[in-house]
């Protein structure tokens, strides 16, 4: 039997089971569908590249003055994100606008779960983002008008300088309290979900578990399987039927053969597996890799 | 019903397409609309419960977007090429549990413009293939039959020769003629 000589049994058959052929269900529409399957694999603006061949030897010269004038420039090789190293690099300096992107920039392995360990890092001089437990804090140290990101869990958190002010300002300090751990927040950063535990905008404004908040419409909903499936396939083990399972210390264990609780000179715990690392003890998290200085870790206890 | 299908599929999704062929991200909401009900079909049958089902099909357009977004689709056979991102979802799935679910067919919200009677003729058939076939003979039957996908297709989506596909679907063939005779 051959393709073109396909008995007329088998057409006849094929007509027969058509009506097995689909399973109807209610699709996500037109929107939904854009903002999360289509959205996170659109191209960014700007790149690099783009703006050297835009403007060539006077944009590099400009971005520096500019990275410059923000304090943590190429020049003085001062750290962009400082207390906890993780590379960061710049998709695109917008000329003038004093504007940095951050987007898209954390490899996966180098993001850390909040409520796992405590990180602590300066984002240049825009920003000092603190996660302690279950609680992630956000600081915006500076007045300039600019766009911070803050990467959790497995997603990036984007926030405008007017999100901040507006959401998560108390006291001139901006902090955005999560409670739990596994956060998703899609590629555009409009939408965050919480598979476990709580969000707290400010005193008035919570999204529980199992809730999805979108920024662009204020809304917040159930998350939907679309969300969960955007989750998941960023993450196979991000999935609220397998949160928690087994300890960290138990996962630390298993993943690097050894687990220290360490205690940092600012108070900090961490749970940590370590390795040394030229001059820094690097910590591993199950997110990733941490930097911390010797001098900063006040105990070191291997539990396992 | 089948031909205002193949009119919308052809039309509206083909038409669109830039001279290279290739897919864009823009398209994809309209392969969406015309596939994802088969795709779900089809995963339904292979043993998922409706949420994984439905989950898995979700997997196969997020990570179709994916590839599309790296601009090297094209569309020539769009519809073959979701169903094997289904078929490898579906096997990982299965991997991950480390178990085979049986297949288990059913009808949901079947064609409402078929008969009742070729409803209950498929039905029978289907219940006929879970009880009496193989795995492989299960998924050359969906793939075949009911989905009605090439030899060269199905082959590719289950990663067999055309030749073995061939051989399992003629045997299917004949053992259902066998059974249930000329009424098809």
């Amino acid at each position: 039997m051959s393709e073109e000589r396909e008995d007329n049994f088998a057409r006849a058959l094929q007509r027969t089971m058509q009506p097995m052929r689909r399973v109807k269900y209610n699709p996500v529409d037109p929107h939904s569908f854009e903002e999360k399957f289509v959205t996170p694999f659109r191209k960014q603006g700007f790149s690099l590249g783009f703006i050297f061949a835009f403007g060539g030897a006077a944009a590099f010269a400009a971005a520096i003055s500019i990275l410059n004038f923000f304090g943590h420039g190429l020049i003085s090789e001062k750290p962009l994100v400082a207390d906890v190293r993780l590379p960061v690099k710049r998709t695109g300096l917008l000329f003038g606008s004093r504007e940095i992107q951050t987007s898209a920039v954390i490899p996966q392995r180098d993001l850390v779960k909040t409520g796992e360990s405590p990180i602590s890092f300066n984002l240049a001089k825009f920003a000092r983002v603190t996660a302690l437990n279950s609680t992630l804090k956000v600081v915006e140290s500076s007045s300039l008008d600019t766009k911070l990101e803050v990467f959790s869990g497995k997603g990036i958190f984007r926030f405008e300088k007017s999100d901040l002010n507006r959401t998560l300002l108390v006291g001139g300090r901006h902090t955005l309290r999560i409670t739990g751990t596994i956060v998703y927040v899609d590629a555009e950063m409009n939408t965050v979900a919480i598979f476990e535990g709580k969000i707290l905008f400010d005193e008035k404004s919570t999204i529980h578990a199992g809730e999805e908040y979108s920024w662009a419409s204020g809304q917040k909903r159930p998350i939907n399987t679309a969300t969960r499936t955007a989750a998941r396939v960023l993450d196979p083990d991000l999935s609220p039927e397998k949160k928690t399972e087994e300890s960290i210390e138990t996962k630390l264990f298993r993943k690097y053969g050894n687990v220290f609780a360490v205690t940092l000179r600012s108070g900090q715990k961490i749970l940590a597996s370590q390795v040394v690392d030229g001059g820094n003890l690097r910590l591993f998290s199950l997110g990733g890799p941490l930097y911390v200085a010797e001098n900063e870790i006040a105990t070191l206890q291997k539990l396992r | 019903m089948q031909t205002t299908y193949m009119v919308y599929r052809e039309e509206t999704l083909r038409a669109p397409m830039a001279d290279n062929n290739l897919i864009s991200l823009d398209d994809m909401y309209g392969y969406y609309t015309v596939h994802s009900e088969e795709i779900l079909g089809y995963l339904t049958k292979l043993g998922f419960d409706r949420q994984t089902a439905e989950d898995l099909t979700h997997d196969t357009f997020f990570k179709a977007c994916r590839q599309v977004s790296k601009g090297n689709v094209r569309a020539d056979n769009v519809r073959a090429w979701l169903f094997r991102i289904a078929h490898n979802s579906a096997v990982s799935r299965f991997r991950k549990k480390t178990e085979n679910p049986q297949a288990r067919i059913e009808i949901e919200g079947e064609d409402t413009s078929a008969r009742s009677d070729e409803k209950m003729l498929a039905q029978s058939i289907a219940a006929y293939v879970e009880k009496n076939f193989s795995e492989r003979e299960r998924q050359i039957f969906e793939l075949r039959i009911v989905q009605a996908l090439t030899f060269q297709e199905t082959a590719d989506i289950l990663g067999m020769s055309k030749t073995t596909v061939m051989r399992v679907d003629e045997a299917n063939l004949r053992r259902i003629k066998e059974h249930f005779g000329e009424i098809v």
